[in-house]
């Protein structure tokens, strides 16, 4: 069909003349290629940091399975994505000759292959690692004052190179009792009278009593072993346990030594060829559940959770979308702005015989001689941003990953995979295809003369606008005129503007929803915290009414309070009392959304049958299971929080509470807070395949004045009448909730007490836990020793340290703010590819209208009137931009929403509306701006120049 | 009366070798309803000054007064306002905005003045110019010599103390561009409208009452066209002609 070289010269030509316009449509492609480069490569950066990192928290291993036979492991061993395993097996409790930890006297060894030790992080402290099986390294918690990252150890050395007799031995509990029973709750023992039972090497170490005493029984020979290394305690070293963990290395052939032994076996996965149900397969496999190294699964994109593995899935192909929609719009935009002056020269090629093929081959030549240069340009520089980028979130994943741990600073490494380049250099050709086709084709369907002229065929007619010019003079008429019968032409900066828009709210509205799952999914301890002004010093008392001797006293309490308030370093001490499901609420007061939701919790969990240990159906429904639970138990939980009558008035007085029923009622009165937020997580009838959540504004039908019985037990019930239902920005100030999976009851100290007599208390005291917040004079350095000397001596009273606010920040918010870097940088990049468009097609829309321009001035416009008719002009592209982007947002919010809604359950996501302000005045100005600062560019050259570059 | 005054009107491009003087000390005045014609080869600067005395381009040298007002002491604004009040260009390749319809073209320098709509001169000029049909059509859809008949529409509209055509039939044919002078001068007869026009064609520039000749930016001829009255009454095809 004909030769296309001499269309690509001139293309060439065309190019270097028009330097600015190639140099925009250049940065764009390079800039496209930057993020798809940090899209690929820094995902595979992003989660092999994470996993790094993550590694440093249960070790680099991705499932284990616990007490495994020889011929189970051997199975698993055969599996095609089993990539690795490391066997460690359990060789008994040992006394140790210097121990100095009096609670753990013990030393539990176990025996690892020698790779486990990299695998489940032993940190070598001091010493080296054991290299045979008669070698020790010992966890640090063989001294009392382990966990203390500042411990010397270099008065402990001494220990390396101490060479002892091991003797294992199991232990029996043996109860001195007559009669009765003695139970251990954490364990789950019961020790009837007289009787001796088996106890597992983890059960702690207790000296003997009166009630009971352990039995030591030696197995096996002694063992020599030298202890060659002292490492940091691991997730695996309880405190609870009675021995402190120590390791020996063991060859491959000390495993398995008979038919009966079982070992724990950590398995390292082909992470690429896992599948959904890869896990759940070995599991059935040996018919034993495995433990999933949960931090490095998720962060690897495998959690065991598939509606989380969809959703990191759904945020990698959303992110993608956006950039190819963003870097698409912004080449399209170029070449649609430089479609007259490329109709031109096309235009005379076509009238000396070029072809429809070659016109549209002029396009994509453009476009990808200039991609060919873009690319290792945009991958260059994408990779500087990704280490950067990674350096400048390494202390958020770390701080997700370890919260209040000090770790090593883990350094960033780029990791690019050869499937990562292949995604750039595809994506990159796509993106640039995709955006030249439309430009191309409408090209190369132009005729001749028509291309020559840049004129489009429009065969409609136009009535005057008489309205639009009265009420906005010539300015409104032209600007009305160029706005709706020049469409094309305002197209490029309206789309720049609306996908800028879109991506930024849609982004950030995913942002919330990412925030309210990991919320809900992270954060799903019901947690009640105290707004605490800076300098507010924070006691904490419990167990009030089950102390025990040697425990704090309530009479202590008193006396201490009493004391403080004496203590004229103190200005005011707040108490409030609280006890964390203190009621019991009967189905009938809740809400029927609540209900729907409960029921959907237990749909997720599966529940459909239970039965009794006689074989009794107890319920073979979720209905039934629900009315089990919740009719017939009134499984509705309900918190108390009696506050200071000066913080409760002003939360009623924000919620306008009925002050008749609050303070003049003769009856048991309260704010009921009764948002409610159920999750998989906080609401547990059985195992769960996915994360559910469900968010109820309210989740009860009681109305103000409505009364309720708040259940303490089967038989003892208070009444109590609703005065306010508080919503948080009622009470945000003064109380923090979160994981609101029960109803909480606000009460005043008046309340409280009759409801205390009611339920025959002694005293208020008697519902759980008291919280002193007191704030000192000046910088309250004496009190505070006071505080912590008092509550140093005992284990129900508390002093909570100043860093409180720091401590409290949870792992979800950890996660949150990972996430909104994240996003941040997303949006910076993407902002700079819309930045960079709306620069563009601004400029350029200016520079195609400078001869409209010189012939307004020409027949009398001032530069002033120009300016007002460009404001009004870009008042309306504004306009029609903002209205597009609301309803595409709107769109896109109503699909985030209905995905999270059928993957995670009914949440409730806020429209950053703050945001949306802001990014819609933030647009104002710079569409203005740029506006008015290109046109004035254009001030200084000549009418005549413009008039006499061509016609208009 | 004296509507337009030039004294010593120098436009200097470019310095040293490549300095070109495309109007050296031209001075020259037009009596109220005059019709001018400047004629000269191509680059003897009629263009130039042309667009000087309309205010959209500035002399090097020299003034230029137009109803006793100096254009180039004015700044900008005031200049553009002048512009739209006191003169009226025509454009050889019409120079129409594109976005605005036959009507919205023609008062545009009326409505940029702040003045409403004046409906009753509208539908005058609009006849005048035989585009009553036409009126609500973009320009783009419009032959070139209506387009150039709805800029000589713009031109007059709003009694401008002078109108100024730069070679306004140099992009029609024959018929067209007889048809265009036809309104130039009838505008020129009936409202008594100062005219200056740029024209390589001698037979055009013969219409005027009055010929200057330009070549390498100095005044070469200045005469009154007194025999030629005749011809051009033919062309109108009315008597009246001064």
């Amino acid at each position: 069909m004909g030769n296309t070289k001499i269309v690509h010269q001139i293309t060439g030509q065309y190019m270097k003349m028009n330097k600015k316009r190639t140099l925009t449509t250049f940065l764009g492609i390079v800039f496209m290629v930057l993020l798809l480069t940090c899209v690929f490569v820094g995902k595979d950066t992003a989660i092999e940091y994470m996993r790094e990192v993550a590694s440093e928290k249960n070790g680099k291993w991705h499932i284990a399975f616990y007490d495994l036979n020889q011929e189970d492991y051997s199975r698993l061993s055969r599996v095609d994505y089993v990539k690795k395993t490391v066997q460690s097996k359990h060789l008994g409790l040992t006394t140790i000759p210097f121990s100095e930890n009096q609670n753990r006297p013990f030393l539990n060894i176990r025996g690892m292959e020698a790779e486990g030790f990299d695998w489940c992080n032993v940190t070598v402290l001091a010493g080296r690692l054991p290299q045979n099986d008669r070698e020790l390294i010992v966890s640090e918690s063989v001294y009392a004052a382990f966990m203390n990252d500042d411990y010397d150890f270099s008065g402990q050395r001494s220990l390396l190179g101490q060479t002892f007799s091991a003797q294992f031995f199991g232990r029996k509990l043996k109860s001195l009792l007559t009669e009765g029973e003695t139970f251990f709750p954490y364990d789950g023992v019961t020790l009837k009278a007289g009787a001796v039972v088996d106890i597992t090497d983890s059960f702690p170490y207790f000296a003997d009593t009166d009630s009971f005493q352990i039995l030591y029984e030696n197995i096996g020979d002694p063992m020599e072993y030298t202890v060659v290394g002292i490492m940091k305690s691991t997730d695996t070293d309880l405190s609870s346990d009675a021995g402190a963990l120590a390791y020996t290395c063991l060859k491959k052939e000390a495993f398995y030594l008979n038919a009966s032994e079982e070992n724990n076996v950590f398995i390292m996965l082909d992470l690429d060829r896992l599948k959904v149900d890869s896990i759940w397969e070995l599991e059935n496999l040996v018919g034993k559940q495995c433990e999933e190294n949960d931090y490095v699964m998720i962060f690897s994109g495998k959690s065991g959770d598939k509606n989380l593995n969809f959703m990191i899935t759904a945020c990698e192909v959303f992110f993608l979308s956006l950039i190819i929609l963003a870097s698409v719009v912004l080449i399209y935009n170029v070449f649609n702005l430089s479609y007259r002056e490329r109709c031109k020269y096309l235009g005379m090629l076509s009238s000396v015989g070029a072809t429809g093929k070659q016109k549209r081959s002029s396009v994509y030549y453009e476009a990808f001689s200039l991609l060919r240069l873009a690319l290792p340009l945009g991958f260059g520089l994408g990779l500087p941003v990704i280490y950067f980028g990674m350096r400048f979130l390494s202390p958020f994943i770390q701080q997700v990953l370890f919260m209040d741990l000090v770790v090593r600073q883990i350094p960033v490494s780029l990791k690019i995979t050869v499937s990562a380049v292949l995604f750039v250099i595809a994506f990159s050709i796509l993106t640039v295809f995709v955006s030249a086709y439309l430009p191309a084709r409408h090209i190369s369907k132009v005729g001749a003369i028509q291309s020559i002229r840049g004129e489009e065929k429009n065969k409609k007619q136009y009535n005057t606008s008489r309205q639009l010019g009265k009420w906005l003079g010539a300015e409104g008429m032209l600007a009305g005129s160029f706005l709706t019968r020049q469409r094309r032409k305002r197209r490029g900066i309206s789309l720049a503007i609306t996908v800028f828009l879109v991506i930024l709210l849609v982004t950030s509205y995913a942002s919330k929803g990412i925030h309210t799952v990991l919320d809900k999914k992270l954060g799903n301890e019901y947690e009640l915290r105290l707004h605490r002004q800076p300098g507010d010093l924070y006691l904490e008392y419990f167990e009030i009414e089950e102390a025990e001797e040697g425990y704090y006293q309530n009479s202590d309490y008193q006396a201490l309070k009493e004391e403080l308030s004496r203590n004229p370093e103190i200005e005011k001490i707040q108490e409030i009392v609280s006890e964390i499901y203190a009621f019991y609420l009967e189905d009938s007061f809740v809400s029927d959304a609540y209900r729907e939701a409960v029921k959907g919790i237990m749909k997720a969990q599966n529940i459909t049958e239970k039965k009794d240990k006689e074989g009794n159906v107890v319920y073979s429904s979720i209905e039934e299971a629900y009315n089990r639970h919740f009719v017939e138990y009134r499984n509705h939980g309900m918190t108390l929080v009696v506050l200071p009558d000066e913080m409760f008035r002003k939360i009623a007085e924000n919620c306008h509470g009925n002050e008749d029923i609050l303070y003049r009622s003769p009856g048991v009165s309260g704010i009921l807070l009764d948002h409610r937020s159920v999750t998989t997580e906080n609401l547990i009838f059985g195992k769960t395949e996915g994360f559910k959540a469900y968010d109820i504004p309210h989740a009860s039908s009681l109305k103000v004045g409505d009364s309720f019985q708040a259940y303490v037990d089967n038989a003892n019930y208070a009444e109590i009448t609703i005065g306010a239902i508080a919503e948080e920005e009622d009470f945000r100030d003064y109380l923090q909730v979160s994981g609101e999976s029960f109803f909480t009851l606000l009460m005043d100290r008046s309340s409280a007490e009759k409801l205390a007599a009611s339920l025959e208390h002694d005293s208020i005291y008697q519902f759980g836990t008291a919280d002193l917040i007191i704030t000192p004079k000046g910088d309250g350095k004496a009190v505070r020793q006071k505080l912590i000397e008092v509550s140093g001596a005992v284990d129900n009273l508390i002093y909570v340290a100043d860093d409180y606010a720091e401590m409290a920040k949870t792992f979800s918010t950890a996660i949150g703010n990972l996430v909104d870097w994240m996003l941040i940088c997303f949006v910076v990049l993407t902002s700079m590819i819309c930045l960079l468009n709306l620069i563009s097609s601004i400029q350029g829309r200016i520079l195609d209208q400078k001869q409209e321009f010189a012939v307004l001035q020409s027949v009398g416009m001032t530069r002033k009137q120009i300016e007002k008719m460009l404001c009004l002009e870009a008042g309306g592209i504004l306009a029609e931009a903002f209205l597009i982007s609301v309803l595409l947002s709107e769109g896109f919010f109503a699909l985030i929403r209905y995905g999270l809604n059928a993957l995670v359950g009914r949440l409730n996501i806020v429209v950053p509306y703050g945001l949306v302000a802001g990014a819609f005045v933030g647009t104002v100005l710079v569409v203005f701006g740029l506006t008015i600062g290109f046109f004035r560019r254009v001030k200084d050259e000549n009418i005549l120049e413009n008039i006499r570059n061509d016609s208009v | 009366m004296e509507i337009l005054r030039c004294d010593h009107l120098s436009k200097i491009y470019g310095s040293g070798e490549t300095r070109v003087a495309a109007l050296d000390d031209v001075s020259f005045s037009v009596e109220k309803g005059e019709f001018v014609s400047i004629i000269g080869p191509s680059g003897s600067g009629k263009s130039t000054l042309l667009h000087i005395l309309g205010g959209v381009d500035k002399p090097t040298e020299g003034t230029v007064t137009i109803c006793g007002t100096d254009i180039h002491k004015l700044n900008e604004d005031k200049l553009a306002i002048f512009r739209r009040r006191q003169i009226g260009l025509v454009y050889q390749f019409y120079n129409l905005l594109p976005v605005l319809n036959v009507d919205e073209n023609i008062i545009l320098p009326y409505l940029l003045d702040g003045r409403g709509m004046d409906k009753a001169r509208l539908d005058q000029v609009v006849e005048q110019i035989g585009l009553t049909e036409r009126r609500n059509n973009l320009p783009s859809q419009l032959s070139g010599g209506q387009q150039q008949r709805v800029s000589i529409g713009r031109a007059i509209f709003h009694h401008p103390a002078i109108v100024l055509a730069d070679e306004p039939t140099g992009n029609l044919d024959r018929k067209n561009g007889e048809e265009i002078m036809k309104l130039l001068i009838q505008s020129n007869r009936e409202q008594n409208q100062t005219l200056i026009l740029i024209t390589h064609d001698e037979s055009i520039a013969l219409m005027a009452d009055r010929m200057i000749c330009i070549e390498d930016g100095h005044i070469i001829r200045d005469e009154r066209i007194r025999s030629l009255k005749s011809e051009r009454a033919s062309f109108v095809g009315n008597d009246e002609v001064r």
